[in-house]
């Protein structure tokens, strides 16, 4: 059955995925992976989300793939995040907060699951520029 | 007992009559009409009455034998007539499925690539004399092909005979090939009209002179007939049926010479290209050379030869003269030993054929297919101990024999790197060439403009320089030939007639008229009495604007994008298997002289003209240095390798109607200054190893193999590379912004072999992991799909819509066949493609 389509205001409202969803990404990669981040990404975009908000961040966690995963390190990520979030004032910002915090939670002591949480941030930039973002 | 020439003539003209029956002279002599059984055979005596009284010794006996080949009284009537059958019992049933012929007056010949298993469409050829162009050469659909007009190409064939100035086999054979090679041999409505009355006729008169040597009595010869007769009927065979079904007729030789790789590209980069040319055509030559040489020795008519092309010949030779091919071997191994020292060698194979082999296994007997692909056998294993011809005293004197005297840097041929002696050989714009490196080059530039070849047979001449030319070589094997260039007059600089010439052969070069005013004209001045013949020269050759053969460096400086050189290779897909099975149970001598026959005119008669396209006047950019048998050699401008072997393949495609025979080609690429040989070395590994390594797959329905492109050292379905072409010229399109938008920058290329790059590495991770059983098909496909490439794909892609808002609509097409149709895999060809069309320089 096709769903109704919803209007960019009521997704301004509400992510377009579950936190199930973020687990099995992290979980699973592959296509569950690709698709969250392909849903994530405009939506970020329409939330008003800059790359430049969070390139701290994002620099943190690709200097982290280089070197050997370091979970206490890597624990770190979440009160950065929120930092960060706050500052950037909009919606998208905190959105992503969110997802990647569920994300953050799933990798826990796994690094495996990290290099997925890698590649996951990676993606959700890579569509949010496909989208427009800036 | 008739003469050996006299049936071989008869059997050669066994048939003609059938030409005639369409329409039918008015004036055939009443004792020849009274002593057929079929019209044909009185009109084909008749012919022989009319036309060829003085090409033969006993005009009555040919006569009497083609008017009685159906109803024989005598042993040599008999024996045509089994010569007949033998020939003649290949012929197939239409079935329900297969359209056979539509009578005496409709019928056009099937072409056999349409006839091999798999093929979808039924194609025929014109009825009309040889000539090379496509609309003769190529077959079409029945709706599309003209009625055929047997009186026409009679009449032309009848016109063209009686120009012929003085009786000779050669000139009547390449008449009856000219004029019949697109005439069904057979026009009833229950066979399949696959066999050209040329390859029909031909067949009968090798096999009618094998029988006739063997000396089987006239009890023998009857008993074979009716074992024939009882085999076509499957009824049970008496012993002494069998036994002479089975008792070898024949010999089936094939020669085939190896070390041609190194002859050829083992070569310094010094006047090489200009070699190049001569030495093909000398391996082509000798080819054929020795294959003659080797009937004249046997005393055997020509078409005793089945086949000579491509580096090989096949023989079909008397089973009583297999010790006479043994002293031959060795004698031919003597000769090349003497000339090349190792460096080519001539591996001959023989095996015995009975008659059963002859006859098609849908007819009862073995198939002759079985016997091409034990000789081919039979040469391997000798290729094995090649030189053992030599015999074991020569062996010991030569092989474990220094030869050359000890030499410095400056006794070294520059191109060769064999001996070079002041005084011997010779200097040119300083550069050292030994006398044989000379010669070559020389050849090469009299082919240039060759239209005739002028050809002596001579007594053997023994070899005594130790560095012989090809003329000596020749000259060793009983020929001299002479490549006619024009003189500034406009007339043809005529060599003179060596005075112990026992025969003289006046060839045409490139064209089959072969017998037009210039070369009669020509004849007239030369003694002894001359023969006619024509050849295809499968070989193109660029020159400079001075008229000069032009080196690689010009090729390569004709390139678009990068200044480099290239060599194409191609060849027909699974031979060997298409002669084995291609034409199942239907495989017989002359089936599969027609389909090597039919794969020559599209490999020595179509490609040069192919090649010749793509070469503009002053900047000419392929030399075809060889195509014949099935395939072909181009070394040029790298850039319009790919374009060429492509419109190759689509012609060859349309040529056999279909996908059902196949074409595989490789390319390898580099600078100027990268030696030749690896060049071909590296186009003969993306051929053989890349291309052919192609595995399974469905095309339109059709399970295919091979069938594609190495290029760029990537393997390639045909299918595939039309695409990868494609994007090819959508990033050109880019890149060179011909729309008037902004040109979209170079990096689009690195980011996109990047892409490709992480795909190609995930996709190896996820086969490893699929072959330990870690993941499943399903996953594995799913998580090759969806991975880091994907999104950066996407990623790049935005950023340069974005960046070039004008190609916005393309780059979004590209993101699309990229992540949804499967560009994914192949895209790092296209962009590597496009990234050296783009850059400048060598």
């Amino acid at each position: 059955m096709p769903q109704p389509q919803a209007t960019p205001s009521q997704q301004q409202e509400q992510l377009p995925v579950s936190k199930e969803q973020v687990i099995q990404a992290i979980r699973d990669g592959g296509m569950n992976l690709v698709q969250t981040a392909e849903k994530l990404g405009p939506h970020l975009q329409r939330g008003n989300l800059t790359t430049s908000q969070i390139r701290n961040i994002y620099g943190m966690v690709k200097r982290m793939e280089m070197r050997e995963f370091n979970p206490h390190e890597f624990a770190l990520l979440k009160p950065k995040l929120a930092y960060a979030a706050k500052r950037a004032r909009a919606r998208g910002a905190e959105d992503l907060k969110q997802v990647l915090s569920w994300a953050i939670d799933e990798v826990g002591t796994d690094s495996q699951k990290f290099l997925r949480f890698v590649d996951f941030f990676e993606a959700i930039l890579a569509y949010h520029v496909a989208a427009g973002g800036k | 007992m008739t003469d050996e020439r006299t049936i071989w003539l008869a059997a050669l003209l066994h048939d003609i009559g059938k030409f005639w029956e369409n329409i039918p002279p008015a004036d055939v002599p009443s004792e020849l009409r009274a002593a057929q059984k079929y019209q044909h055979e009185a009109y084909g005596a008749w012919f022989v009455r009319q036309y060829l009284a003085d090409w033969t010794g006993d005009l009555q006996a040919v006569e009497q034998i083609i008017v009685k080949h159906h109803q024989p009284s005598l042993s040599d009537e008999v024996l045509v007539q089994i010569a007949d059958w033998l020939a003649s019992y290949e012929r197939v049933q239409a079935g329900q499925e297969e359209a056979g012929g539509r009578g005496k007056r409709e019928t056009l010949l099937r072409s056999i690539l349409s006839r091999v298993q798999g093929a979808d469409a039924k194609l025929y050829h014109p009825l009309q004399a040889l000539k090379i162009d496509r609309e003769t050469l190529f077959p079409l659909p029945e709706d599309r092909a003209p009625l055929p007009d047997y009186s026409r190409v009679w009449n032309q064939f009848l016109q063209e005979l009686q120009k012929v100035p003085s009786p000779h086999p050669r000139s009547l054979l390449a008449l009856l090939f000219k004029y019949f090679w697109a005439a069904p041999s057979d026009r009833s409505y229950e066979d399949i009209p696959d066999i050209s009355l040329y390859h029909h006729l031909v067949a009968t008169a090798a096999i009618a002179v094998c029988l006739r040597r063997q000396q089987l009595s006239e009890g023998e010869l009857a008993t074979l007939g009716d074992a024939l007769r009882t085999l076509w009927s499957r009824q049970p065979q008496t012993p002494a049926q069998q036994a002479i079904l089975n008792r070898p007729v024949a010999l089936l030789v094939k020669g085939d010479v190896s070390g041609t790789q190194d002859f050829l590209y083992l070569l310094t980069s010094r006047g090489a290209a200009r070699g190049l040319r001569g030495r093909s055509f000398y391996l082509q030559l000798l080819t054929e050379v020795v294959s003659e040489w080797m009937l004249r020795r046997l005393q055997l008519p020509l078409t005793n030869r089945l086949y000579a092309g491509g580096g090989h010949f096949y023989l079909l030779v008397p089973y009583c003269e297999r010790e006479r091919v043994d002293e031959l071997r060795t004698q031919i191994a003597q000769k090349l030993w003497q000339a090349h020292r190792g460096d080519l060698s001539l591996n001959i194979g023989a095996v015995p054929v009975a008659p059963v082999d002859f006859v098609s296994s849908q007819m009862g007997g073995e198939g002759f297919a079985k016997k091409w692909a034990e000789v081919t056998q039979s040469v391997e294993s000798r290729k094995r101990q090649r030189w053992a011809d030599l015999g074991a005293e020569q062996m010991a004197q030569h092989l474990f024999t220094p030869y050359d005297e000890g030499t410095t840097a400056e006794e070294m041929c520059q191109v060769c790197h064999g001996e070079w002696k002041a005084g011997e050989d010779t200097t040119d714009e300083g550069v050292r060439k030994c006398r044989r490196c000379a010669s070559f080059e020389q050849l090469g530039m009299e082919l240039r403009h060759c239209e005739y070849l002028l050809r002596f047979d001579l007594p053997d001449q023994t070899l005594s320089h130790p560095r012989p030319t090809w003329q000596e070589v020749l000259r060793s094997f009983g020929v001299e030939v002479h490549p006619l260039s024009r003189r500034q007059d406009g007339g043809l600089q005529l060599p003179s007639v060596p005075g112990n010439a026992q025969g003289v052969l006046l060839e045409r070069v490139g064209d089959t008229d072969f017998l037009n005013e210039e070369a009669l004209d020509l004849a007239g001045q030369l003694h002894p009495p001359v023969s006619f013949d024509f050849r295809l020269l499968g070989e193109v050759t660029p020159v400079d604007a001075q008229g000069n053969v032009v080196d690689y460096d010009y090729l390569a400086n004709a390139s678009q994008g990068v200044l480099w050189l290239g060599v194409l290779r191609m060849d027909v897909d699974s031979l060997g298997q298409l002669f084995r099975h291609g034409l199942g149970n239907d495989a017989t001598l002359s089936r599969m002289t027609t389909l090597s026959g039919s794969m020559r005119l599209f490999f020595e008669a179509y490609v040069p003209s192919l090649c010749r396209e793509v070469n503009e006047r002053g900047r000419e950019k392929v030399y075809l240095l060889y195509a014949g048998g099935d395939d072909l050699f181009v070394v040029g401008s790298w850039s319009v390798l790919p374009v060429l072997a492509q419109r190759i393949r689509d012609q060859f495609r349309e040529y056999a109607g279909g996908d059902h025979v196949t074409i595989s080609a490789g390319i390898a690429i580099e600078h100027e200054k990268y030696p030749l040989y690896r060049l071909a070395d590296d186009a003969k590994h993306a051929l053989d190893d890349r291309a052919k390594g192609l595995g399974k797959r469905k095309i339109n329905g059709r399970e295919v193999q091979k069938n594609g492109i190495c290029f760029l050292g990537e393997p390639l379905g045909w299918e595939q590379f039309s695409e990868v072409d494609y994007w090819k010229n959508e990033l050109l399109a880019m890149l060179q912004a011909a729309n008037g938008e902004k040109k979209v920058s170079r990096a689009l290329l690195t980011r996109l072999m990047e892409i490709s790059q992480l795909y190609r590495a995930n996709r190896r991770v996820q086969q490893a992991r699929l072959r330990r059983g870690e993941i499943d098909e399903g996953q594995f496909r799913s998580l090759v799909q969806h991975d880091r490439w994907r999104w950066r794909m996407v990623y790049h892609l935005s950023r340069f819509a974005q960046r070039y808002s004008g190609q916005e609509q393309a780059l979004q097409e590209l993101k699309e066949a990229l992540s949804q149709k499967g560009l994914i895999q192949n895209i790092h060809i296209a962009a590597r493609w496009a990234e050296l069309l783009t850059r400048e320089g060598g």
